[in-house]
């Protein structure tokens, strides 16, 4: 099928004096056309010098990475820039440079000496900045853009590129949660409709579970593994991998929950969304919600709004907000 | 997938039946190109006023006339102009252009908006190369050098050359480890320091010698000659053309190191072609008009400023002609004809460098708060 990118029994890290300091080895892998593939793993268990290696910027200290079935290290740079583009973490500064100039330097290995941008360039330019979505911004100075308008544009530069491979390093970094879902979903369009490759590493995990094709694993270990993202999740990789970062992943949920110990424990009674969300606050109270206790807690929606009931042997309040409920559960301690 | 598309708040229109309108983009840049037409005018101005104006003032009938040796000439007012206003405007033209196009050069190449050949030291550097080949030459003796003309001449511009490669080395070499502020400020140093030793140097060479050093440390473009030319032009031609075929590259730098390299960029052949541009541009002028402040920083703004772009392709040869318009209007007010001659060109550019340097400092949030 449409492999892309074959990484062969490779090894990543860097070459001290002292020896070589291994980040992961032994990884055999295929990135195919058509699939959004995540990245994840705790800080410093070596994300970026992965993606550094199989971008050539960093050599491997085994192993070798092919594109297209040629050693990418063997390939011209300007060429290989027709193959793969890249978007960085970094922040671009660009100085007095327009989005749409910017955009245009992702034409940069289709253009002469003098850069010149021919009208099929300016087409392909128009096409990267609509697909972001990013037309209001393509006359503003890049410089001004806030931070996620500045990599909607920079991903505008990389689909200039005309790739078959992107990859994207930790891009949402500085986004709020609103920008990081309108990215993700991006990415799958991308994958999905213009059959691209897409190799981006993330630290959204709840994200990337439910909008990855396929997830890179790469735990402190340095052994990567690798599958749908259900596939990790059941066989206990996916928890395994950040349990020793102190939290704790809860297979029913599907989301990452503290561990700290229950406090209290009430009997809840309701229906709906009332009883569901204040069912959430109990769990974010770290109050255990159990079927048969002395505190006992209804909830009811009427013509006026939503109420709750506390009651226990000594204690009969009513109360008008979750928050309230919370302070009266408190004081009963 | 239909999920997914309708919670995008703009859907995506890669394949979808209506094409997508053309975005319309005005950038300021292309609606500013009538600029160069103005600047080239007055270029040309400044050219007449330059072989006009002075102590002895010749209308320009008499430049005309002058220039193209026309019977009618004045022969005292062809002397003035062949031999003293001619080669001083050409210099300052080359000066100007070849200064503003290296402190451009240098900006976007260390990525700090205050570089220049003078605030990281290579004017400084140039300065001593040159001082230590004229007291070599007094040490060794000046008859040898004054027997092969050129050689004295060729061996000034080398002194100058070898003296800014190295500091551009060292400033090349530091400024991955140190910040922008701090980058400036070894470079200034690295000039008090090499003021310092250039008097120590002095100290031990003739004294009519050192009176003829000091005036060139001054900085003027009056102290060049026709015989200067054929070392300075063709350097400073190969620089500036240099220079420009890097325009491209240096746009891609813009976005910084990595990504430049992700665009098929090569990032050692474009420092080794700029920087090995910029010390061509900045060795020789200094070497023959001695150490010229300012320009070098403050061109790159104003052509900025006054094309409202970052784009190399529109500022290198922005650079070039602002470089020469402002380089002779510094040298023009130089050589008006005052009563007393105590203005040097160095005041003239600190009155307008030194506030557009405060400006870029105020207005940059990098520069202001000191971090990076």
């Amino acid at each position: 099928m449409d492999s892309v990118l074959d990484l062969r029994e490779l090894s990543i890290g860097y070459s001290l004096k002292s020896g070589n300091k291994v980040v992961a080895e032994n990884i055999t892998e295929t990135l195919r056309k058509g699939e959004l593939v995540c990245l994840l793993g705790p800080n410093g268990a070596g994300k970026s010098t992965l993606i550094r290696t199989i971008s050539a910027s960093q050599k491997p200290l085994l192993g070798q990475v092919f594109l297209d079935r040629k050693d990418i290290f063997q390939i011209a740079a300007r060429q290989l820039a027709t193959k793969l583009s890249l978007v960085l973490t970094e922040r671009v500064h660009g100085g007095m440079l327009s989005s749409y100039e910017v955009v245009g330097l992702g034409r940069y290995p289709y253009t002469g000496w003098s850069g010149k941008l021919k009208a099929k360039d300016h087409e392909v330019i128009q096409w990267a900045i609509t697909t972001v979505g990013a037309e209001e911004l393509a006359e503003r100075m890049i410089s001004e853009l806030s931070d996620g308008e500045r990599q909607k544009i920079m991903v505008a530069k990389a689909l200039a590129q005309e790739t078959e491979v992107m990859i994207l390093d930790e891009i949402t970094a500085f986004l709020d949660l609103p920008r990081r879902i309108e990215v993700m979903q991006l990415m799958r369009q991308l994958a999905k409709r213009e059959n691209k490759c897409i190799l981006m590493s993330t630290h959204d995990m709840e994200l990337a579970l439910k909008y990855s094709d396929k997830l890179w694993l790469l735990p402190k270990n340095g052994k990567l593994a690798i599958g749908a993202p259900e596939d990790l999740v059941l066989n206990g990789t996916f928890a395994k991998a950040f349990e020793s970062e102190g939290i704790h992943f809860d297979m029913q949920k599907g989301a990452f929950e503290s561990q700290e110990p229950y406090q209290q424990k009430v009997q809840l009674m309701g229906a709906g969304n009332e009883l569901l969300w204040t069912k959430k606050a109990m769990e974010r109270a770290r109050i255990e919600v159990v079927p048969d206790t002395t505190l006992s807690v209804s909830v009811t929606r009427t013509r006026e709004g939503m109420s709750w009931q506390v009651s226990s042997g000594k204690l009969n309040k009513e109360t008008n907000s979750i928050y309230e409920l919370l302070q009266t559960i408190k004081e009963y301690e | 997938m239909m999920e997914v598309k309708q919670q995008l708040k703009r859907p995506l229109r890669v394949q979808e039946t209506d094409p997508p309108k053309p975005i319309k983009v005005k950038l300021p840049a292309r609606a500013r190109m009538f600029i160069f037409p103005l600047l080239v005018i007055g270029i040309l101005i400044l050219i007449l006023l330059e072989l006009g104006v002075g102590t002895v003032a010749i209308d320009v009938n008499g430049v005309v006339s002058a220039l193209f040796g026309l019977e009618s000439a004045d022969p005292t007012h062809s002397t003035i102009i062949n031999e003293l206003r001619m080669p001083r405007t050409i210099a300052a033209g080359i000066g100007g252009a070849a200064l503003g196009t290296a402190g451009l050069q240098l900006q976007t190449m260390f990525r700090n908006p205050l570089a220049g050949p003078w605030a990281l030291g290579l004017t400084a550097g140039a300065q001593l190369g040159v001082a230590l080949v004229v007291t070599s030459a007094a040490v060794v003796g000046s008859s040898f050098l004054e027997k092969f003309e050129i050689l004295s001449n060729l061996g000034i511009v080398a002194g100058a050359m070898l003296g800014c490669l190295l500091v551009l080395l060292l400033m090349v070499s530091i400024a991955r480890y140190v910040s922008t502020i701090t980058l400036l400020i070894l470079g200034l140093m690295l000039g008090y320091f090499a003021q310092g030793l250039i008097s120590a140097i002095l100290h031990f060479t003739n004294q009519s010698q050192a009176k003829v050093f000091a005036g060139w440390n001054d900085g003027s473009f009056a102290g060049v000659y026709w015989e200067h030319f054929p070392v300075l032009i063709p350097l400073a031609i190969i620089g500036l053309i240099s220079g420009w075929l890097m325009a491209k590259p240096l746009n891609a730098f813009l976005l910084g190191e990595n990504y430049a390299r992700a665009l098929g960029m090569s990032i050692k052949r474009t420092r080794i072609i700029t920087l090995g541009s910029a010390v061509l541009l900045a060795a020789p002028v200094t070497a023959y008009c001695g150490p010229v402040l300012f320009l070098g920083l403050i061109i790159p703004h104003l052509a900025r400023g006054l094309f409202s772009t970052s784009d190399h392709r529109i500022l290198i040869p922005a650079v070039m002609l602002l470089g020469c318009l402002v380089a002779m209007a510094a040298d023009l007010f130089v050589h008006l004809p005052w009563e007393r001659h105590f203005l040097h060109l160095n005041a003239v550019n600190a009155l307008i460098g030194a506030p557009v340097v405060m400006w870029v400092l105020l207005r940059s949030r990098k520069m202001r708060t000191f971090e990076l």
